[in-house]
């Protein structure tokens, strides 16, 4: 093994692995946020809407996220739209972890009973303060650790944007690779990488459940 | 206070409620009993629209509740209790009982704290504030579900089997609030099957069938002389347990 390799490269390695680290946080945050939305409409049940939400979904969780990457970056120009590759990588993963995501918020909304929207409306509250008081909190409850487990699937897929030439880690890693041929100490770097930003996340999810069925 | 007309519902090809008449004046304590699969929980929930209509008017105290205006006024002034409590898991008792009178009232946070500790006080669980509802009792729950539904000052109570769904040696506890309350000159409506509460507190007692109102009166009159040959068959049937 010669780890020289590794710590002669440690800037570019860094360099992506930070891409790598900022792509993973929009894809999260921004697939979240549409998820939150597609799945708030899911269970609305306004006929067109949807509808159109559910073909979403079943579009892009039927679909590979490497052939929605091509279409996003090689079909977007199609249409008249340059996309540079960050922005492609990012709204690819945004529209595939969005798909998934509603489906994790939506199962975790339908686990509150629907006695508590009942006794929320005989109160009085609106439909939006039920949502943001009785409803939401409880399906944090439910489908936080799914969906951490979710996002770390998500940090990883990341890497399939190098496909498109995204410079994140492991298209950094196959450049110094090919300059010093040393596969193995790169990828163990890299795997070291990935790790750093999975790990956290998933004692997050461990202590999140820990917690939710503290008082239960 | 609350005037049904005429009211209808269906759920799909069933004829849940086929033209039912009910009054309930103010202070009254109407107890509807019945069959199950009468209508009597049906009938209860379309008082704040839980359940829509879809023939017949419904007036509560003023407003038309058929033509869906001014719904959350209507709620606001109409508390209800559920079989299943449907209390909220992630809030502790006294955030429960707060949580309507903040949002819907757009009362400051000091006001409900207090007013919704006297209530606890009052339904005998002031110590349990802190409590989250899974650490609760079954009557502790109903209980606080009950100081819940009080905390956004109702003009008028609906209990919907209010202890149905508790162990026996606990449905005391629940039924004892209810007296209270009863005594304190709320208006309610109480669908129940606990005939002991019906005899002794009921202003009036309603008997239904079929999704309509068989036969009506004071609660003397329907357990020792009722008319009607169904209320007489149900009752020889729930009161010889």
């Amino acid at each position: 093994m010669n780890w020289h390799v590794v710590v002669e490269s440690k800037g570019v390695l860094l360099g992506g692995f930070l891409v790598t680290l900022q792509l993973s946080f929009w894809a999260i945050l921004l697939g979240t946020s549409l998820g939150l939305v597609v799945a708030l409409i899911r269970t609305t049940h306004v006929p067109v809407l949807s509808q159109a939400a559910r073909v979403y979904i079943d579009i892009f969780r039927g679909s590979p996220l490497l052939m929605q990457l091509f279409f996003v970056y090689f079909g977007l120009p199609y249409l008249g739209f340059e996309v540079e590759k960050w922005l492609a990588a990012t709204l690819a993963l945004t529209l595939y972890s969005g798909a998934y995501i509603a489906e994790i918020i939506r199962a975790g909304m339908e686990a509150v009973p629907k006695g508590h929207r009942e006794a929320a409306a005989s109160l009085g509250l609106s439909f939006y303060e039920m949502m943001r008081y009785v409803v939401i909190p409880q399906t944090i409850t439910v489908a936080l650790p799914p969906l951490i487990g979710f996002y770390i699937g998500l940090v990883k897929d990341t890497s399939l944007a190098t496909i498109i030439g995204y410079r994140e880690l492991i298209r950094e890693s196959q450049g110094i690779i090919d300059r010093t041929a040393r596969p193995l100490e790169v990828y163990a770097a890299v795997a070291a990488l990935y790790f750093i930003i999975c790990y956290p996340l998933s004692v997050w999810s461990t202590r999140l459940e820990r917690r939710s069925t503290a008082h239960l | 206070m609350i005037i049904l007309k005429n009211v209808h519902k269906r759920f799909g090809n069933l004829h849940v409620l086929r033209g039912v008449d009910l009054n309930v004046r103010a202070g009254e304590v109407v107890v509807i009993i019945g069959p199950s699969g009468s209508g009597k929980s049906t009938l209860l929930r379309t008082v704040n629209h839980l359940e829509p209509i879809e023939k017949g008017e419904i007036w509560v105290d003023g407003i038309p509740v058929h033509q869906q205006k001014d719904l959350r006024t209507v709620r606001s002034k109409v508390g209800m209790v559920f079989q299943q409590f449907n209390l909220f898991p992630h809030l502790t008792a006294l955030q429960n009982v707060t949580l309507a009178p903040t949002l819907v009232l757009n009362r400051t946070k000091e006001e409900p704290a207090s007013k919704a500790m006297a209530l606890l006080k009052k339904v005998g669980l002031e110590q349990k504030a802190q409590a989250y509802p899974p650490q609760l009792s079954g009557g502790q729950q109903q209980r606080v579900a009950i100081a819940r539904a009080l905390a956004m000052d109702p003009k008028i109570m609906l209990f919907d089997e209010a202890t149905s769904a508790l162990d026996p040696e606990l449905v005391g506890e629940v039924l004892g609030v209810m007296r209270q309350l009863a005594a304190d000159g709320m208006t309610m409506m109480v669908v129940t099957h606990e005939m002991g509460f019906a005899r002794d507190v009921a202003d009036r007692v309603v008997f239904m069938d079929d999704g309509v109102v068989m036969e009506e009166g004071k609660p003397e009159q329907i357990f020792a002389n009722p008319q009607n040959p169904r209320t007489k068959q149900f009752l020889s049937r729930v009161l010889e347990k």
